[in-house]
């Protein structure tokens, strides 16, 4: 056996300790825990409020749906100092829920016109929540809301724009009715400093949405509306709820006919009340003078223009401030002092369709009826309340007339009504009554009448006394039949003495009586 | 002085006076002679059965009344009247009735009717008129006239009746004429207690 006698290099194969795999285990672990916690602290999203009241870094919770989504990490003043930043995270999952349209607000105790509302967090505290948006953009700061939304962006339905004269006239969270049903809400409200005019967004929940339409016409159906009208007392109301806190309805003017639907963000005008919205629903209108010398107390504006007893019309304005001194002597010709009335005809509520065409009909029937004695004239509409309206209609002894175009404007011919002048004589006769000194009449009227009765009472007790079978008749009936007899002799003696004058003195004696003879048998 | 002389003077006058006063009576007196004394006579009751009035008789109980009664002119005045044969009448002079002949008759048939307060028949109004009352200058009496009854309540008479009551005179005289005349107007009470 051959041995050459080279050695075996014995090399000494290096090894990684085994007990390296503990710290690389550890690193592993611990990047896993790493990353479980980023994993579980989710995304951080930026909230701009005014005020961080009731929010707490570390406590206050980011809930959706009462859910606990997130939760506040820090809070501090932004950048100008003049409002609060607050920074949150959000569990991953909810992310595809924070749009651009997302809306953030506080959750806290809340007393206000829609009801009470956050009373948990009177124990719990504060928390914010939100509602998604129906954008497709991602976002990670938003704006928050000082007030919560009143409905939530992703709810179906429509959103329309009202605008108003009155600033009043709306509130956040009003409810919108229709035939005083509820169907959406005033969600936000401010007042266009530009315009002058107050502008709110309305929310109109699907499906009631389609009943709005491009005629629709909203009014504000606040309290209780009690109205003096021609026709009598009229009590307008909503709902209880818009009793208390007021609301805004919407409908169609009657007659009219359904609109076209509306795109999202159409402007509506508001109106003060339900009838405002049927005053001019006719796009065709014209409008008529009248110089009126009678009174016109119990007009109103808005009084209905009525032609034999339909109403085709409406009072737009009366008084003097309605021209210039020059123009009104223009319009009065110098004649007795007459107070203009306009008068805004709109045709198409007697007859034919809203057009051009009808109002030029309409002008030429006026104008021959105008030439054959029909004048306008004010009617007593409610004796109650002495409300009164226009009515244009055939006047008994009424001449010839015309309309007359003075100027720009178009003038009637009127009469004052009969009812005024009656109004006018029966007045001077109650001043007449007046005058009379009745409280003296009275008197003398009571005096008479007790006098009577005493004399009346006394000639009872006469009559008593002279009835045939009482004592003084009989008394005075023998009274009589002895004056009667007296008399007799009287007459008798006178005859005696004229024919023997001296019988006064030397009386001659009567012959004496014969003696009656008895029966002999 | 002056108030002594007037009384004077009005003393001398009352004394004429008086004077003058006598020498007419005495004249008078001597021119004329003795009258007949004036006998006064009344109806007698002649009723049997008829009693003292006692007590009062109300009217509503009174079935029968008298009103009035009405005369003939001869007789509205109290001498006694007696008729001849010719039917002459002669007043009396010295005969009078102590009342008229109307309030006599009326009070004596007053006197006989409300003697009857019980009987069943209705409530009635009598009126008379009296023609005649006197003597008939034959031996007897005649009273006559119309009577009717009323019913109360009733305007006019339901029942008229003629009546001539003649009766004897018993004995001469005055006396035995209002007697018989008494007699009569009892007849006429008897009558209209039956009729009515």
């Amino acid at each position: 056996m051959e041995n050459n006698g080279q050695k075996a290099k014995v090399s000494k194969r290096k090894r990684i300790s085994a007990v390296w795999l503990i710290p690389i285990f550890a690193i592993l672990v611990g990047a896993w825990f790493v990353y479980t916690e980023y994993q579980q602290q989710g995304n951080e999203i930026v909230l701009h409020f005014q005020s961080a009241e009731g929010i707490v870094a570390g406590k206050t919770k980011i809930r959706y749906l009462s859910i606990d989504v997130g939760e506040v990490t820090e809070v501090e003043l932004n950048e100008s100092l003049d409002a609060v930043e607050v920074r949150a995270r959000m569990q991953p999952g909810v992310m595809p829920l924070l749009l651009e349209d997302t809306r953030f607000w506080v959750v806290r105790p809340r007393v206000g016109a829609s009801g009470i509302s956050g009373l948990g967090t009177l124990l719990s505290g504060a928390y914010v929540s939100f509602n998604t948006g129906v954008s497709d953009t991602p976002m990670r700061t938003f704006i928050g809301e000082e007030e919560p939304p009143v409905s939530p962006a992703s709810a179906p339905g429509v959103r329309v724009r009202l605008r108003s004269d009155n600033g009043s006239d709306m509130q956040v969270g009003q409810p919108i009715l229709y035939k005083n049903y509820r169907v959406g809400q005033v969600e936000s409200v401010q007042f266009d400093h530009e315009s002058e005019k107050l502008m709110a967004q309305l929310f109109i929940e699907a499906p009631y949405h389609t009943l709005l339409n491009s005629q629709s016409r909203f009014w504000n159906s606040s309290g209780v509306r009690i109205k003096s009208r021609a026709s009598g007392f009229e009590i307008e109301t909503g709902s209880l709820e818009t009793i208390l806190s007021g609301g805004v309805a919407f409908d169609i003017p009657e007659g009219a006919d359904e609109g076209m639907p509306i795109a999202d963000n159409a402007l509506f005008d508001l109106y003060p009340n339900r009838e405002s919205i049927n005053q001019n629903p006719y796009e065709y209108a014209f409008d008529l003078i009248m110089m009126y010398e009678g009174s016109l107390r119990g007009l109103l504006v808005g009084a209905a223009v009525e032609f034999r007893g339909l109403q085709i019309g409406n009072v737009t304005e009366f008084g003097f401030e309605m021209f210039d001194q020059a123009r009104l002597a223009e319009l009065t010709q110098g004649e007795e002092i007459a107070v203009p009335i306009r008068l805004r005809i709109e045709p198409a509520r007697l007859v034919g369709e809203d057009t051009q065409e009808n109002i030029d009909r309409a002008l030429l029937g006026i104008s021959d009826s105008v030439r054959l004695g029909m004048r306008a004239t004010l009617r007593q509409g409610n004796l109650v309340t002495g409300a009164q309206y226009v009515s244009i209609e055939p006047l008994a002894g009424a001449d010839e007339g015309q309309l007359e175009q003075n100027g720009d404007v178009l003038m009637i011919p009127s009469q004052s009504s009969g009812i005024d002048l009656l109004t006018n004589k029966f007045g001077d006769t109650l001043d007449k009554l007046n005058a009379v000194p009745v409280n003296d009449v009275i008197a003398e009227l009571v005096k008479t009448m007790n006098s009577t009765q005493r004399t009346l009472r006394r000639a009872d007790t006469m009559l008593t006394d002279f009835s045939a079978d009482s004592t003084m008749y009989g008394s005075v009936q023998e009274s009589l039949t002895q004056l009667r007899t007296t008399l007799k002799t009287v007459d008798q003696l006178a005859s005696l003495l004229k024919e023997k004058p001296s019988q006064l003195i030397f009386a001659s004696p009567r012959a004496a009586d014969r003696i009656p003879r008895g029966s002999s048998r | 002085m002056r108030y002594t002389f007037k009384t004077m003077m009005s003393v001398k006058s009352l004394c004429a006076y008086i004077g003058a006063v006598s020498i007419l009576l005495l004249v008078a007196g001597c021119a004329s002679k003795k009258a007949p004394v004036q006998q006064f006579y009344t109806l007698q009751y002649i009723g049997s059965n008829e009693e003292p009035m006692q007590g009062s008789v109300g009217l509503a109980n009174a079935k029968i009344r008298i009103a009035d009664i009405s005369t003939a002119a001869y007789l509205t005045q109290t001498g006694i009247v007696t008729a001849d044969a010719a039917g002459l009448i002669y007043p009396a002079n010295y005969h009078l009735w102590a009342e008229l002949p109307a309030v006599a008759i009326k009070r004596r048939l007053e006197r006989c009717v409300l003697q009857d307060t019980e009987s069943q028949r209705k409530s009635q109004l009598i009126q008379v008129q009296v023609h005649t009352f006197q003597g008939d200058g034959d031996g007897g009496v005649v009273f006559g006239g119309v009577w009717t009854s009323t019913l109360q309540g009733e305007r006019s008479a339901n029942d008229t009746y003629l009546f001539e009551y003649r009766e004897r005179q018993l004995g001469d005289g005055y006396s035995a004429l209002v007697a018989a005349l008494s007699q009569s107007v009892q007849m006429l009470c008897n009558d209209i207690l039956e009729k009515t």
